[in-house]
């Protein structure tokens, strides 16, 4: 089977998209809740400024081979998948493409420290606030990307 | 060789630019010869991304139009990075933005097909067409010399 491209995203591909490339490649322990340092760990992490908005993160590649990013789309997240769907098919790579939202995932708190670190630039207030609500929303991403690898699998 | 000219918010300026490209209208051309181009027309919202085939040129090469509604350096950004990671050149697909002037104008185009004043936001097509006629003819020159 050809290799697929798991596009995970969210607004700012800064938080949600980023959790769930990490959870998908088992970077993060699925079966517990991920510390505050653990998830500054991750590269990306709180780190997407909006110049990178829309340019797919490469994370690596899963244990069936298939390659894992994370991407921002700011509000655009739709557009994006029919517009990349609609390149794929112009070179060769027509149906590879998973595109995985990540935003239904979100909480109020992730969305808060999210504005408030990335938008505002206020990172020593944004940051714990978006790490705590990444964890409160880590169940759920969890969940999600556990049904795409089942998907995968199948 | 696969040409895409990307519009924000309607149609007008990449169809024309795509037009001019595959030689299908006189430079510069007159309201009527615009109005018979494929897709002269605002968008919407169903359109979003989507790629609208548009002809071969005569190098051979596939021309195609998408418009979008905000923020199409993220589209590009989206596209450029997919054929990178996939070891595809980015020479692939060349993206040519065709933005108004203002991007305001867009919207009123949009606000007029609303109402159902199809002519008007036609009519408004074609002026952004001819405000922006010399950039639209020095990009499609740019882009054919690069192919060739």
């Amino acid at each position: 089977m050809a290799q697929k491209l798991i596009i995970y995203h969210c607004y700012g591909g800064a938080h949600s998209s980023v959790v769930a490339a990490a959870i998908h490649l088992n970077k993060l322990d699925a079966k517990r809740i991920p510390t505050t340092e653990e998830l500054l760990s991750l590269s990306l992490f709180d780190r997407q400024t909006k110049d990178g908005h829309g340019r797919l993160n490469y994370y690596g590649c899963d244990e069936w081979g298939n390659m894992v990013f994370s991407v921002g789309c700011r509000s655009k997240g739709p557009a994006m998948e029919t517009f990349l769907s609609n390149a794929a098919e112009l070179v060769g790579l027509s149906g590879r493409l998973i595109f995985v939202d990540t935003l239904h995932c979100v909480t109020f708190k992730m969305r808060l420290g999210g504005y408030i670190s990335r938008r505002l630039g206020l990172i020593k207030i944004g940051r714990p606030l978006v790490a705590s609500g990444t964890r409160a929303a880590f169940p759920r991403l969890v969940e999600l990307v556990g049904r795409i690898k089942a998907l995968l699998q199948k | 060789m696969k040409y895409l000219y990307l519009g924000l918010n309607d149609f007008y300026l990449s169809s024309a630019a795509a037009a001019m490209h595959l030689e299908l209208v006189p430079v510069p051309p007159d309201y009527g010869k615009l109005r018979e181009i494929k897709h002269f027309r605002p968008f919407c919202r169903c359109d979003e991304g989507m790629f609208l085939r548009m002809g071969t040129d005569k190098r051979g090469n596939e021309v195609y139009l998408a418009a979008v509604s905000a923020h199409p350096e993220i589209f590009v950004r989206g596209l450029n990075s997919l054929l990178a990671a996939c070891g595809i050149p980015p020479a692939e697909v060349k993206i040519i933005l065709c933005q108004p002037e203002n991007p305001q104008i867009g919207r009123i185009v949009s606000l007029l097909n609303k109402l159902g004043l199809r002519a008007a936001a036609d009519r408004l097509g074609a002026g952004m067409v001819r405000n922006r006629l010399s950039d639209l003819k020095r990009l499609i020159f740019m882009q054919k010399t690069v192919s060739a």
